[in-house]
């Protein structure tokens, strides 16, 4: 064993040295798409079809907002129930997560929905149905506006 | 405000609305979006009445 080594040393091929600069270091400009694409994500998960608006398709920002905000508002109308952060069963859980994909609606579902949820009747069990589907479109719009950023998706 | 929608209206809405979304995303071109999301809602009120009638002699 050398001196001044603990162990013996790795044999590392000529490409893989640290002085490499392929080695151990992300391009810049990598980090710069990542970053905006992410923030373009998150615009387009708080407000349904504005992250396509940010990369100027209009056509789908303007079908996502209407897809995701007619479904949202017509089930807070037909008064589906809302899920909330805290519940009981994880079929809540995975109602609120559902529900909260859909950004800005969930945030004014108070607004909306005044009198509260009434699942007692079927039109009210539709509308939790509604609400869980505006946050699954959205979701799919935010995973859609991600790739387009990101350049994997025209 | 309460909207109260027949079980046939509400989904009428509901596949109207989904197959928007999907349209404009399986598709490029506008008239191939259009075609493909007036395809998917005939398919979704298609088959949701064929569910339907399929459930009727269970229902009673």
């Amino acid at each position: 064993m050398p001196e001044g080594y603990a162990v013996a040393p790795l044999d590392v091929p000529d490409s893989m040295e640290a002085s490499s600069p392929a080695v151990g270091r992300i391009p810049f400009a990598e980090v710069t798409a990542a970053v905006a694409a992410g923030v373009i994500a998150a615009l387009a998960w708080f407000i349904p079809g504005a992250g396509h608006l940010v990369l100027r398709r209009w056509q789908r920002a303007l079908a996502f907002f209407i897809a995701v905000g007619g479904l949202a508002v017509s089930g807070f109308l037909m008064r589906g129930n809302v899920f909330r952060l805290h519940s009981q069963d994880p079929f809540g859980t995975l109602g609120f997560i559902a529900d909260a994909c859909s950004g800005v609606f969930y945030v004014m579902s108070h607004a909306f929905e005044t009198a509260g949820p009434n699942v007692s009747r079927a039109i009210g069990d539709y509308g939790t149905r509604f609400i869980a589907a505006a946050g699954i479109v959205n979701a799919l719009g935010v995973c859609d506006a991600y790739e387009i950023a990101r350049g994997r998706r025209r | 405000m309460f909207v109260h929608l027949s079980h046939f209206g509400a989904l009428l809405v509901f596949a109207a609305l989904v197959s928007l979304a999907i349209g404009v995303l399986a598709r490029r071109t506008a008239t191939r979006r259009l075609r493909y999301a007036l395809w998917s809602f005939a398919c979704f009120v298609v088959v949701s009445v064929a569910i339907a009638w399929l459930m009727y002699p269970f229902s009673r």
